[in-house]
This record gives C-alpha cells, sequence and structure tokens, in this order.
C-alpha cells in the first residue's frame, strides 16, 4: 500500500511485462482507490481510513496460551458428573496419540451459576469478572485445527499454523496504521516466558517491517536503554541520529526495495518519538491508588497481570490499534481445580477492572476485547504417571472465548457445545471466521485486505472465510 | 337494497376479469385473424358489460348504506360507472368502428378500470395499502418525505403521533378513515379520535381502564364487538401495552415519551421499537478537498474519513495542549463534513467549544480529561446530532444538569471522574432513563 511506484526494478518491471494490458487498466484503477482511500499517505503507520465503517477501532486481544478449558470456567457440563472416572477406550486415526487409548471422564472440580442479567454461565472462581458479565458476548461454536500448542499458537495469532505470516496486529496496522505516530501500532505483552513459538506469533511476516509487534517486557523497564545513556543530553543525541539516519538513507537510495532497511529508519525515528511518549504511557505508577487497585495491581495474586491490563489500557488510550496481553500456562493436563483455579483468580478482578475501566471512560464502545486461548480442552483424560490425573488433554473440536466492547452482542450466548464439551455443534466457525469477523468490525474485508508475496495476493484468513453475524451486535 | 349492496365487493371482480380476457382474445385476434376469435370477444365484451352494469348499480347500493364518503369514494363511484357504460358502448358500437378506434376504445376502458379498481382498493384497505409493504427503494419513489426521520431519541417521540397513529395506520385505519367511518368513527387524526364513533367517546376519564377503546380490543375474539374484528389482522400485546399506557396517561395528544411515566416494559418495548436512525446514514455532505485534509495533518491534526468512501470526517487532537484558535479556524474548513472530535487530554477550552458548537453535523465530542467547565455544555445546545459526549475526569457539576438535559438527542454521556452529586445524577436519570452513563465508579 505504501510501496512507492516511481522507482522500477527488474522484478516490477517483468511483473509489469507479465500482466501487460490488464495491468495497466488495474493499476490506474488502483490508484484511483488509493487517492480516495489513503488519505494522507506519508508513513506507512500514518492512519487511514476503514473501508467500511468501523465498530471497533482498538483491539485487546487477551491470550490465554496452554489453551483454557472452557469446560471450567464459561460452558459447564453439570453431566459430567454423572461419568466421572467413567473408563472408555479411544482409538482412531483422527485422534492424536494424547486423545487415543485408555481414558476416562473427569468432571469440573468447580460449580457454576448463572451471573449478571442476562444470565450467562461461568464458573464459582470467576468473582469479580461476574460484575461486568452483560458486557460479555460468549461464543462457543469455534474451532481450531492443531492439537499442538506452537502451531495452534501460530494459527490462533497468524491464521496459518506453520507461522511466518503476519499476526493479527500486523494484519490491523497494515490495514489502518496507527492513531499515535509516537507510539508503535501493535504491542504485545508477554510473559517472562515467551509462548510457545517464541516472537513469531508477533511477527510481520511478509508484511513490511512496521507492522511488526513491539513486545514491553514484563519485568523491569518495559522497553530497554528508552532513556540516553548518562552524559548524552538529548541535543547530542539528536544530532549523532540524525547523521545516522542520513548515512541510512544515502544507503537506502543503492536499495529502494529493502524493507528491513527502511523499517531501521523507521524504527530509529519512531524510537526517537517514543522516547518523549513512551516513559508517560508505560508509567502505571502515575495512576492513582484506586484504579490500580480497580485492576488488583499490588495484591500478590493479581499483580503481575493487573499491571499489563492497566497498561493496555493506557496504550490503547493513547491511540495504539492494538494490544495483545499474554497470561500462560492453561495447560492443565493434571491438578485442574489448583492450576486452573489459580489462574482464574490472577486474571478475573484484572479484566473486570480492565472492562469497568474502559466503560467508564467511555472506550468500551470502540475498543473490542477478546479471550481466548489457541484451543480448548477434552472432557476426558488419559491415564498419567500410571495413574488417575484430574486434568483434560487438548481439543481442537471445542473451544470457549469471549469478547467484549466494539461492536459485539453484549449478554449473549452464541452457539454450543454438546453435551459433554467434546465438540462444538452449533453456530460452528472455524479459526479463520473469528479472523475475518475480527477484521470486519475494524472496518476491514478480509478479502481485499492483501499483500503480494510469494507469487499471490495473500490474506489474512489464508483463502477466505465468513463473518460470525451472530456475534455481532 | 343494504342486503343487494353487501354482494358489490363479489360482483365487481367478474367484470375486471372479463374485460382484461376479452382484451387478450383481441390482441390474439389481431395477430391472426379469425371469426371464431372476433366472435368470442364479443360474447367476453357483451358479459363485461353486463356484469359491470350489475357491480355498478351494488356499488351505489352500498354506498348508499353510508361509512363510506370523500373524494376517494367519488372518483371510485364515477370511475366504475364509467367502466359499466364505456363497455356497454363498446359492445354495441364495435362493429361500427374502425380498427384504430377499436384500440383508442379499449385504451379508455382499462384506464377507467385501473382508476375504479385502484381507489376501489383504498376505499377497503386503505389509502397507503399498495405500498404499505413495497421495498424501501419503491416507497421512497412514490411517497413524499415529509415529517423529519426519526434519529431521536426514544424519549423525545411524540406518543401519539410516532406511536399510537402507526399502530392506528396498521390495524384500525383500513375500515375507521375519514372515507370509511364504521361506527361512524374515524381513527386518522387526533381531533376525530377525541370525538368518538356512534357508540360514545373512546376515552372515560372516571374509569381509565374501562374505557370504550380499550373494552373493545379486550373482549373476547370471538365476541362481535370485538376490535379488530375476527379476521381481520390483530393488535400484537406490544402495541395494546402502548395504547394501555397512553389511556393511563389521560389519552393525551400533545405529549412526548419522556413527559409520562414509563415502566420497564413500556422502555423494552419503545427502544426496539423506535431505534433511532443513525445519523451517519442521515448527513449528506460533499467530500472536502484532499488539500484539507493535507493541511490538517501539516498542523498536527489527525483527519481521517469514517470510512474510504464517506465523505464524513474524524478528528483526533488528543493530547494536544494547545489547541489555539488558528486550529480551530482550520477546521471550521470542514465544518460540515467533521462528525466527530477527540479533544481528550488537550487544552480545549469553554471559549473554543463555542466554535465547535458551529459544526453542524458533530456526532460524538469527547472532551475528557480537559479543563472545560460547567459553561460549556451550553454551547452544545443546537447540535442536532450529538449522541455521544465524553466529559469523564473534567470539572463538570449539577450545574450543568439543566444543559445536558436540553441535549435531547444524547445517547450517552460518560460522567465518571466529575464533580456530579450522586442526587445529581439520580435526577440526569430520572429524567433520561434510556441515557447510558457507562460506570461512575
Amino acid at each position: 500500500m505504501s510501496t512507492d511506484h516511481t522507482n522500477w526494478n527488474r522484478r516490477d518491471f517483468l511483473y509489469g511485462l507479465g500482466s501487460s494490458i490488464g495491468a495497466v487498466a488495474l493499476s490506474s484503477l488502483l490508484a484511483c482507490e488509493r487517492k480516495t482511500g489513503q488519505l494522507v499517505s506519508k508513513g506507512p503507520l500514518s492512519p487511514s481510513a476503514p473501508m467500511v465503517r468501523a465498530r471497533a477501532k482498538y483491539c485487546i486481544f487477551l491470550t490465554m496460551e496452554g489453551g483454557p478449558s472452557h469446560i471450567d470456567t464459561f460452558d459447564p457440563k453439570p453431566q459430567l458428573d454423572k461419568y466421572h472416572l467413567t473408563k472408555f477406550q479411544r482409538q482412531g486415526e483422527k485422534f492424536s496419540a494424547m486423545s487415543s487409548g485408555d481414558r476416562y471422564f473427569v468432571r469440573s472440580p468447580f460449580s457454576s451459576r448463572k451471573v449478571g442479567k442476562s444470565g450467562v454461565d461461568m464458573s464459582e472462581p470467576f468473582v469479580h469478572l461476574a460484575d461486568v458479565a452483560d458486557e460479555i458476548c460468549f461464543y462457543r461454536g469455534c474451532q481450531a485445527e492443531s492439537v499442538n500448542h506452537p502451531t495452534a499458537m501460530y494459527h490462533i495469532n497468524t491464521g496459518n499454523r506453520f507461522g511466518g505470516e503476519p499476526a493479527l496486529g500486523s494484519w490491523i496496522s497494515y490495514g489502518l496504521g496507527t492513531m499515535n505516530e509516537n507510539l508503535p501500532a501493535f504491542v504485545v505483552l508477554p510473559e517472562v516466558a515467551y509462548p510457545q513459538g517464541g516472537p513469531g506469533n508477533w511477527s510481520n511476516g511478509f508484511l513490511p517491517a512496521h507492522y511488526q509487534g513491539t513486545p514491553l517486557r514484563p519485568e523491569g523497564s518495559p522497553i530497554l536503554n528508552i532513556n540516553p545513556p548518562p552524559g548524552v543530553s538529548r541535543y547530542h543525541q539528536e544530532e549523532s541520529l540524525e547523521l545516522l539516519q542520513r548515512l541510512n538513507r544515502e544507503h537506502q537510495k543503492m536499495h529502494p526495495y529493502h524493507d528491513e532497511l527502511s523499517a531501521r529508519i523507521e524504527n530509529y525515528e519512531l524510537a526517537y518519538r517514543m522516547q518523549m511518549e513512551v516513559p508517560d504511557v508505560i508509567d502505571i505508577e502515575g495512576e492513582d491508588e484506586k484504579t490500580k487497585e480497580l485492576y488488583g495491581v499490588g495484591q500478590a495474586e493479581t499483580d503481575v497481570f493487573g499491571r499489563k491490563c492497566l497498561l493496555a489500557r493506557k496504550l490503547v488510550e493513547q491511540g495504539v490499534r492494538f494490544v495483545q496481553v499474554y497470561s500462560g500456562g492453561w495447560d492443565s493436563h493434571d491438578f485442574l481445580e489448583r492450576a486452573h483455579g489459580n489462574l482464574i483468580t490472577s486474571i478475573d478482578k484484572p479484566i473486570a477492572g480492565l472492562i469497568k475501566d474502559l466503560k467508564r471512560r467511555g472506550m468500551l464502545d470502540e475498543t473490542l476485547i477478546i479471550w481466548s486461548g489457541e484451543f480448548g480442552r477434552t472432557a476426558d483424560n488419559g491415564v498419567r504417571e500410571n495413574g488417575v490425573a484430574y486434568g483434560r488433554d487438548h481439543n481442537p473440536d471445542a473451544m470457549g472465548m469471549w469478547f467484549a466492547g466494539g461492536g459485539v452482542k453484549a449478554g449473549h450466548i452464541i452457539g454450543a457445545t454438546d453435551e459433554l464439551g467434546q465438540e462444538a455443534i452449533e453456530i460452528v466457525h472455524p479459526l479463520r471466521d473469528l479472523h475475518v469477523t475480527l477484521l470486519h468490525l475494524f472496518g476491514l474485508d478480509d478479502n481485499k485486505l492483501t499483500y503480494f508475496h510469494g507469487g499471490r495476493h495473500k490474506q489474512l484468513s489464508q483463502f477466505g472465510g465468513q463473518v460470525i453475524k451472530e456475534v455481532i451486535a | 337494497m343494504d342486503f343487494l349492496g353487501a354482494f358489490h365487493p363479489l360482483v365487481l371482480h367478474v367484470p375486471i376479469g372479463a374485460l382484461i380476457a376479452a382484451f387478450l382474445l383481441e390482441m390474439v385476434h389481431y395477430f391472426r385473424k379469425s371469426q371464431a376469435l372476433d366472435q368470442s370477444v364479443k360474447i367476453v365484451l357483451g358479459f363485461s358489460a353486463f356484469t359491470a352494469i350489475i357491480a355498478a348499480i351494488f356499488g351505489i347500493f352500498l354506498s348508499q348504506k353510508g361509512g363510506y364518503q370523500g373524494l376517494t369514494l367519488q372518483i371510485h363511484q364515477w370511475s366504475g360507472i364509467g367502466v359499466a357504460v364505456l363497455s356497454t358502448m363498446f359492445f354495441f358500437l364495435k362493429s361500427r368502428l374502425n380498427s384504430q378506434s377499436v384500440w383508442v376504445a379499449w385504451g379508455l376502458n382499462l384506464t377507467f378500470l385501473t382508476i375504479a379498481g385502484h381507489f376501489g382498493g383504498s376505499l377497503t384497505h386503505g389509502e397507503d395499502f399498495l405500498l404499505k409493504d413495497a421495498p424501501d427503494f419503491i416507497k421512497e419513489t412514490f411517497t413524499s418525505q415529509n415529517g423529519s426521520p426519526l434519529f431521536i431519541h426514544p424519549d423525545s417521540v411524540d406518543v401519539f403521533l410516532d406511536i399510537i397513529q402507526p399502530i392506528a395506520r396498521e390495524k384500525c385505519n383500513s375500515c375507521h378513515n375519514t372515507n370509511k367511518k364504521q361506527g361512524s368513527l374515524d381513527l386518522s387524526e387526533a381531533s376525530t379520535w377525541k370525538k368518538g364513533g356512534k357508540s360514545g367517546e373512546l376515552f372515560d376519564p372516571e374509569n381509565t381502564m374501562q374505557s370504550l377503546l380499550l373494552h373493545r380490543i379486550f373482549l373476547p375474539l370471538d365476541h362481535e364487538e370485538h376490535m379488530p374484528p375476527k379476521g381481520q389482522e390483530q393488535l400484537i400485546p406490544s402495541e395494546v401495552a402502548l395504547i394501555e399506557w397512553w389511556l393511563e396517561h389521560g389519552m393525551p395528544f400533545d405529549k412526548k415519551v419522556s413527559d409520562l411515566q414509563s415502566n420497564s416494559r413500556i422502555v423494552q418495548i419503545l427502544n426496539s421499537n423506535f431505534r433511532p436512525l443513525d445519523p451517519y446514514q442521515v448527513i449528506t455532505v460533499d467530500p472536502v478537498d484532499q488539500s484539507i485534509l493535507d493541511e490538517f495533518r501539516a498542523n498536527g491534526i489527525t483527519a481521517l474519513t469514517i470510512s474510504r468512501k464517506s465523505p464524513l470526517i474524524e478528528i483526533r487532537l488528543a493530547g494536544v495542549d494547545t489547541i489555539g484558535s488558528d486550529k480551530i479556524e482550520l477546521l471550521k474548513k470542514a465544518r460540515d463534513q467533521i462528525v466527530k472530535i477527540d479533544f481528550q487530554a488537550s487544552g480545549i477550552t469553554n471559549d473554543h467549544l463555542k466554535e465547535i458548537a458551529s459544526f453542524p453535523n458533530l456526532i460524538h465530542l469527547s472532551l475528557q480529561q480537559t479543563n472545560i467547565s460547567n459553561g460549556a455544555i451550553l454551547n452544545l445546545k443546537d447540535l442536532k446530532y450529538l449522541q455521544h459526549l465524553n466529559v469523564h475526569s473534567t470539572s463538570i457539576s449539577d450545574e450543568s444538569i439543566a444543559d445536558l438535559m436540553a441535549l435531547d438527542k444524547l445517547r450517552s454521556l460518560y460522567l465518571w471522574n466529575t464533580n456530579f452529586s450522586s442526587e445529581g445524577i439520580e435526577k440526569l436519570k430520572l429524567a433520561r432513563p434510556n441515557l447510558e452513563l457507562g460506570e461512575l465508579n
């Protein structure tokens, strides 16, 4: 979209020849669209208008890495009590080694109750989230494809199980730019241990390097070297950066199509601008005590995730388009009660606080919150360590996720899983439809938001998908 | 005579069908001349003429019975008689006409038939029967746009004109209109509602819930006085609830929803029926020149159209310390196109807002975390599309309540962290029960 068409290299020339007259017509059409579409095309991250009016302008993606159990959170299966510890065998090509062999059903260690005016289901450990239940749209029909963590993480984050493709946040910043040019458009708040699959989960893939996610460190200073070293004034720094940029630009003239080089130039400029803006934004200590308390900051169980949620709000408030917040360790193959119980407690208050805070600031209308793992969990478990373990295996056929804010149907449960929670059976959609729906809420059409790479126009959903209409208000 | 009159709706369809059949036969005859066809045309035409006369006579009987009057009836009556006379003359004179005059005669006959048919339909089914269920694009072509579209908040809806009248139009006016006053009752305008019908006044102030109007509605469906009569489209429960609610408040004709007390059921019904029109779709303006947007950008103003095809513009000045009158002057270059301005944490002042208030199409205004104060809200009173106002973390207080209440298009208002008292908030909630106030704690 930001490619400069005045310079032609050999490859472009050949492409042009190859597609001949048709390309002439098409490129003039495209040029027209660019003219009306992108109002100001200065930098690659300049804000640009959505294709149609958007319901959401910002996204906070709460990523529960490891695969949270839908059965023990928002999709209770009381039938499992009846079958608890009933043994059975499962074989077949369709099932992974993990879900084959001797198995037994496991009931949920948590009771569940209806909360909010809308009467949606929530397991007991969710205490604070119940206060904002009526803001949430629970979706039970989504299906992942992969049973392995890294591939499933790549799938939900980039639309492709193999990785190496642009992440959701990259696609959105490619389509819309940032509202605040002093900050990156796509920020990631990972755990100390990066998720399985590593930084590939927020990679720009084949998109220009400007669109990669910027991770902020979870411990210590969120961005290293944000302040000039002692003894270097801002004036000196500016001078030396100016020299560096001049050299880089000279170099760039010889390589006009070198993506990484132009991204590097852009990054230096962004970094310089960030020095002004970032220290304020990432400093959550400046928030008043009541707000910190709202997110559970300062309390042992919730401090880590609470800080990240509060930071996410501050970033969105400053115009960052896409913030991904990770919570890790949801892979409960055993000790379900303790593991899931603690994790739920660690996110419960922070997420409730986030929703309340966005709501009172009038930001929830335009901010889409997504809560999801990379897949769901099974209703049964395999024999582990020669005995019964109260846990659950990976389950791509059923998962739990929810949305809040930005144009979704608040206080609704959409879709359903079967009576044991093994498989989605109503309003069933593959992950790519979630991606298409996300872009749709941002006023972007998955079929039109494409990037020419490897000989074809690539898109987030890989080959098209459907909008999940039922979740849209 | 009344007895025969009742057969008018039955008989009238015969000449319509027969006349059209005769015309079709004539067309076939034109292409494939044959003696037999010519004979057939004559026979069917004769039959049409005969039944048209009967239909016309029965029609006159029916009109004598009463309940129908007005221009619609006049047109229907004379065009119907026209069909009878014309087709009879045509039948007797046809053999003497040359081939050209035959087609003229057909044209005349069918025109009268169409007019009689259409106005007959209007008498029975109501004036707008033809277009009532037509797709919107057809409706827009054929009906004039009068009255302002409903992009107002449910609270500002006129109870009689916008709620009761449309129900009556759907369910009552086909029998109770100015032309056809069944039971001498006309439910087409406020004055005739007040008058009532043969059985008396509709509203009984002594005993509201036993008023004639409700009495007839609540009679069992099989009862011959039940309204609407069995076989006709019935009122649905939400409509009955709205009528009941209206009578409970004394059947007022000049009140707005906010003037009447509404319970949660009424609020729910109103919200689902009176979803305000989306101003984003109502506002039509030309796009501004690209150079203006470039100028905005050069001056540190983030400006975007709301979509790639829309001329409407969103402005972001969040965090800009010094707004200054130069920036405001600049924004005026797109005053008609700007629908949203985000002044969050900027240096906006009450004085700037006076200028902003002259942007006629502003829908969304964010003033949170700024130094604006109580006088600010009064400036916004003329913004006819203003739906969202954010003033959280400002010094706005109870003093602004009256000014806020005057913003009757407002749908969401963010007041967290302001100087409002809880009594003030309650007062606002009471006055504007549908206003979204977000989270306040």
